[in-house]
């Protein structure tokens, strides 16, 4: 991949790209720092009563579990031999990296007192609080997909030595980033085992870690199919596989995801039928449960199913989306729709406007990030002097 | 009605080893229906 070819794909600075995003993320800096110069309470609709909104229930929440792509596909190549998926790890690997940066922004914007955040780990630890568990966790996590980010820095700087170095770790670091994303991923929710007064039945159960690691693997599976669609469409002219190899890597990915939501759906019935909450489905918010159940993990299973079978990629990228949003509205619905589900309506949570703009301007720097990075590095494809590296 | 905690677990445990039991062979059709076409094709 030339240089040149490379600027005339990138274009000039005022591109309407760039234009857009400037805006939003010029918006987004003057929201975040009205947040940390005057408080939650001018930029949120937070409150004693809705400690945890937006910024927690998508930023963090769903932001860990669209990230999970990452591990999930460099776990396949590198831990059981899937090297027919290779073209699509330094993508997954990156969208995760970017993902998890993304989890800590939005946490520090929630938090506040950024100055702070090394204080589980260095002044009180709380080693029995799942929170501690997913602190560590996901700092150690961030660091290991940073390494695993490096090889296309090396590549693309040229340093080979450095190369090298990282590429003999990459075994190691994926055992690591299995083992880390697993225990997070199920922690998270784990952390809402203390809340079976807060939050609905229908919701909660002891086994909701299980569930929120099931939900996070197929939400990888299918970022990963959304993601591919976007990038092979916008750096077409640097992807070096072949159409039929891209669309084979899409039909695996959707077989992994139809087994993966079949067993998340055998996960959940299970916890209903343990809790014999079956009379709460003829509720309102049993109706609100199936709809997020039904139509965004029993209908994406059996979409996944079909592309696969019938070899239909419209169909797995429909899939993919209904299980993307399936899995942001579970982690909605845990964190603020049926979290305080008995408080009066006047006092539930909906977020306000300013909370909406910044988790739009964390995705549009992910995004942003994302093109800067796969426009210089070789992301999408194999860097002439490092061939079979990959 | 569940008059003690044994009823209740011996009602919920029942019922969910059934639906354990039905999922397993709802899955080996579901399996069956996803991969029925691999062996005619080359893995993707």
């Amino acid at each position: 991949m030339s240089e040149a070819t490379l600027r005339d794909e990138r274009g000039g600075i005022f591109t309407p790209f760039n234009l857009v995003t400037g805006v939003i993320l010029l918006g987004g800096a003057i929201i975040l720092t009205i947040r940390f110069t005057t408080g939650l309470a001018s930029t949120t609709n937070l409150s004693n009563t809705n400690p945890w909104g937006l910024w927690i229930g998508f930023d963090v929440m769903a932001g860990v579990a669209l990230a999970a792509g990452g591990f999930v596909i460099s776990s396949a190549v590198f831990l059981f031999g899937m090297k027919e998926y290779s073209p699509v790890v330094r993508p997954a690997l990156l969208t995760g990296f970017l993902g998890y940066a993304l989890v800590v922004l939005g946490l520090l914007a929630d938090l506040g007192r950024p100055w702070r955040l090394p204080f589980p780990f260095i002044k009180q630890a709380g080693p029995t609080s799942p929170l501690f568990e997913v602190s560590l966790c996901v700092a150690l996590y961030l660091t290991v997909l940073l390494i695993e980010t490096t090889p296309a820095v090396f590549e693309w700087l040229g340093l080979k030595w450095w190369r090298r170095l990282v590429g003999q770790l990459t075994i190691v670091l994926t055992i690591f980033g299995l083992i880390l994303s697993t225990m997070h991923q199920s922690t998270l929710g784990a952390m809402y085992m203390v809340t079976p007064t807060k939050l609905h039945p229908l919701w909660y159960s002891p086994h909701i870690p299980v569930q929120f690691f099931i939900s996070a693997v197929a939400a990888g599976i299918s970022m990963i199919i959304i993601e591919g669609l976007f990038s092979h469409r916008a750096f077409h002219h640097q992807v070096q596989i072949s159409n039929e190899q891209f669309r084979g890597i899409n039909f695996g990915l959707a077989k992994g995801g139809a087994v993966v939501l079949a067993t998340y759906i055998a996960v959940k019935v299970v916890a209903l039928s343990l809790e014999n909450e079956w009379r709460l489905l003829g509720t309102s918010w049993g109706m609100w449960y199936l709809v997020e159940i039904m139509g965004f993990v029993v209908v994406p299973c059996i979409l996944f199913a079909v592309a696969y079978r019938e070899r239909r990629l419209g169909l797995a990228r429909v899939a993919a989306a209904l299980t993307v949003i399936g899995v942001v509205l579970n982690r909605f619905n845990v964190t603020f729709i049926a979290f305080n589900w008995k408080v009066p309506h006047e006092m539930r949570y909906a977020p306000a406007w300013t909370e909406i703009w910044v988790t739009v301007s964390l995705i549009t720097l992910a995004v942003v990030v994302f093109r800067w990075a796969a426009n210089r590095m070789p992301i999408m494809y194999e860097h002439p002097e490092f061939p079979a590296m990959h | 009605m569940f008059y003690t905690l044994v009823d209740f677990l011996t009602h919920t445990e029942g019922v969910t080893y059934i639906l354990i039991g039905v999922f397993l062979l709802v899955f080996l059709s579901f399996w069956r229906y996803l991969t029925e076409r691999e062996k005619n094709e080359k893995p993707g």
